[in-house]
């Protein structure tokens, strides 16, 4: 039953704990290059940090500390919450204020190449001081629990993004692996509501497509599908169908392309799935609609024996719960092989820069649109 | 089936629903078999088992109207909706303080010879229950906790959406979320009774479908008469009578689209319940007090205060007036209702054996099917 093993970050840490203590961190930059990159800004839809939950003498520290000065992202959405299984008690939701305030403590001390992003000119100015900027978020709404004047509450906190659901039903809406189809719940219609006012961004990845539907109709501010496929690329639930892209679209909304295994329904995905996926979006709601969001650690992964083998390990149960179909290799990974270094987004651009996309399309896409519904929602 | 003419002379005396009260209340007309049979509520309330500070006059008299209520066990929720599991536990071992403190007029049922031991013994039976299956969160193992505990029925959700499935009067009607399946399942395993009342139409279809064993609709009523989402369609009733269920005809003003339904109206209900889906599938869950209303001036101000609220939140449809509305029968707001309701039965021709089904039998039976 999908829910035995909790899916919220595993790539990142997950798939970082693997790697750490196990060899010297050796991939950096990686070529071939693409000229303006150092004057994008570059956000990543979700990826992450583990030393933000780890202890600082882990060896993954340093290593991480290297990525975020070479991936050349300007700002990424971290997940602060809920992990795991989690109901919506007061015991969860003081969890989750404490995990805040970790982040919070972790980002100070690392306030050379770390910073957390309160507004969107934050993202501006941490392109221009080199640090990586870090959007707090929550991957579904359970620690609102019942009470939508949590909001205002996380929101003072430093949360400046809230996807309604993880892959599981909630008290809002369903998630993607949920058979009921359900839309958002009355209560889901009032959270969205008070996001608008107390400028949140709603973000509807992992969603039912139900749930999307009626959270990009329900919302009056542009929403996110932060980290996402085009389902009629692949055709999965976790992938969005053409009609809720165009429908965020219409909204001004983005849809980030994710770096996983959905990205395909067979072997593993490459970076020309990633292209693929970019160009159909471009294509069905235009290019201001459109930007990357890995879901994996912003550190490349260190493809050791021990990490093969535990991922295998790993995929194994991700098609025991049915998260990937069981037709599929056992060799499948979070991240895209060909795009495993710090500065994956560079790279990808080249890519992109070889296939005759403009450079202003290009800027968009790595981050400029995410920026632009940061801009307008924030302020 | 039904004479036209005992039709007519029933809702005559409906139309004088206060002169007629007044005999109720004297407990006439009666129901020759009634203190043979086992009478069930699927869902009513005692506020000395839940309220605090009750004075010694107010207790005296809900025990005395228990007893007369003629009931041998009553369907009891025993914690608020939306309770957590903490807030559950100790409201539960609250309630059953109270009915071992009372145990002249009450017990604890955990089996369905507990039921026959209370109407032997002129006891009410309280069966534990939830109205949704908040408590219960997302760890199962709790199903076998609580039923240690005494809990034998759990309502899946209330009337909002939870994370099993959607209450009636959530937009989305979505069905069961697979923690939902998993919980039915559960509840199947570890004996306890699946009960689908207030779910959204698909919830209440799916949960039946999900569930091995019979399934309830403790209080709901006929949709083909009344067509609000908070009552069962004729396909969720059929589909409820083929697990071996039963369904609870409520005295809420559901059972009518407009004006206060009356004795008739739950006659209608059940006979139509009886028509869809046969004579074992059919009981009655109130979901009133046990002792009769005391309508004074303060009460009635209050009803129409909270009836005003209720109306306002749509629960009763559109267009639906507040004033002359109760959460009770007023022909039937006697504490032997289900007597009062088992003569009218037998009036209109319903035989003795039938009557004693839906009074109570049918419940019966599923329990001990249940509960094993």
């Amino acid at each position: 039953m999908p829910g035995r093993r909790e899916f919220i970050k595993i790539s990142t840490l997950a798939a970082a704990a693997i790697a750490s203590g196990t060899l010297g961190h050796v991939s950096a930059r990686a070529s071939p290059r693409w000229k303006p990159y150092r004057n994008t800004i570059a956000i990543d839809g979700e990826g992450g940090f583990s030393l933000l939950f780890v202890g600082d003498d882990d060896p993954i520290v340093r290593k991480e500390l290297v990525a975020a000065r070479e991936c050349g992202l300007s700002g990424v959405l971290l997940t602060v919450a809920p992990e795991g299984r989690f109901w919506m008690n007061d015991a969860a939701f003081e969890r989750t204020k404490e995990k805040i305030a970790t982040c919070k403590a972790k980002i100070a001390r690392h306030s050379d190449v770390l910073v957390q992003i309160l507004r969107a000119d934050d993202l501006e100015a941490a392109d221009r001081d080199r640090r990586v900027g870090l959007v707090f978020r929550f991957q579904g709404a359970e620690p609102l629990g019942e009470d939508s004047d949590r909001i205002p509450m996380f929101r003072d906190l430093g949360v400046r993004v809230i996807q309604l659901t993880h892959n599981r039903r909630n008290l809002v809406g369903d998630g993607c692996t949920e058979p009921s189809q359900a839309g958002l719940s009355r209560f889901g219609y009032e959270v969205v509501e008070r996001l608008n006012a107390e400028k949140v961004v709603v973000d509807l990845a992992h969603g039912a497509p139900q749930t999307i539907a009626d959270g990009i109709r329900a919302t009056k501010a542009p929403p996110l599908i932060s980290h996402t496929g085009a389902r009629a690329l692949s055709d999965l639930p976790r992938c969005t169908s053409d009609e809720n892209l165009r429908a965020c679209a219409e909204k001004g909304g983005v849809a980030g392309v994710i770096f996983w295994p959905y990205l395909r329904t067979d072997t593993q995905p490459m970076a020309i799935d990633v292209i693929r996926h970019i160009e159909h979006m471009i294509d069905v709601c235009g290019e201001d609609h459109v930007g990357i969001g890995t879901d994996g650690s912003v550190m490349a992964v260190e493809r050791t024996p021990e990490f093969e083998k535990q991922n295998r390990e790993w995929v194994r149960g991700a098609k025991e719960d049915g998260i990937f179909d069981k037709s599929r290799p056992d060799e499948l990974y979070t991240f895209i092989p060909d795009l495993d270094m710090d500065n994956r987004f560079e790279v990808l651009a080249a890519m992109l820069s070889a296939r005759k996309h403009s450079d202003a399309r290009i800027a968009k896409i790595l981050g400029g649109n995410f920026l632009r519904v940061f801009t307008e929602v924030w302020t | 089936m039904i004479a036209r003419r005992g039709f007519l002379q029933l809702a005559a005396i409906s139309a004088f629903a206060p002169a007629f009260r007044a005999q109720a209340a004297q407990g006439a007309p009666v129901w020759r078999g009634y203190r043979d049979v086992i009478a069930i509520d699927g869902e009513s309330g005692l506020d000395v088992l839940r309220e605090d500070g009750l004075d010694e006059k107010a207790v005296a008299r809900e025990l005395a109207e228990a007893r007369a209520s003629g009931l041998s066990a009553t369907l009891f929720q025993v914690t608020n909706v939306h309770s957590d599991f903490d807030q559950a536990i100790s409201d539960l071992m609250r309630v059953r303080a109270r009915i071992d403190a009372h145990e002249e007029a009450f017990l604890l049922v955990r089996t369905k010879a507990d039921v026959e031991r209370a109407h032997r013994e002129r006891k009410l039976g309280l069966i534990l229950r939830f109205q949704g299956a908040e408590p219960i969160g997302d760890e199962l193992d709790r199903v076998d906790v609580f039923r240690e505990l005494g809990l034998r029925v759990v309502e899946l959700t209330h009337n909002r959406r939870n994370l099993v499935g959607d209450g009636s009067t959530e937009p989305g009607n979505a069905g069961l979320s697979v923690l939902g399946h998993a919980l039915v399942e559960r509840l199947n395993a570890g004996k306890v009774v699946v009960d689908v009342a207030h779910g959204s139409q698909r919830t209440m279809k799916e949960g039946i479908e999900a569930s091995k064993a019979p399934v309830i609709i403790s209080h709901s009523g006929c949709r083909a008469l009344s067509d609000l989402p908070r009552l069962a369609d004729d396909d969720t009733l059929r589909a409820m009578a083929k697990t071996g269920g039963v369904i609870g005809i409520m005295f809420w003003p559901y059972l009518v689209r407009e004006g206060q339904p009356m004795a008739i109206d739950v006659i209608r209900h059940i006979e139509h319940a009886i028509d869809v889906c046969g004579e074992d599938h059919v009981g009655i869950g109130t979901d009133g007090g046990i002792a009769s209303t005391e309508r004074t001036p303060e009460f009635e101000k209050q009803n129409l205060a909270l009836m005003k609220d209720t109306v306002a939140q749509g629960y009763f449809g559109e267009g639906r007036r507040a004033e002359g509305l109760y959460f009770f029968i007023p022909d039937l707001d006697a504490p032997n209702r289900f007597e009062l309701l088992a003569a009218k039965l037998s009036a209109r021709g319903h035989s003795d054996a039938r009557i004693a089904k839906i009074l109570g039998g049918n419940f019966l039976r599923v329990f001990g099917e249940v509960w094993g």
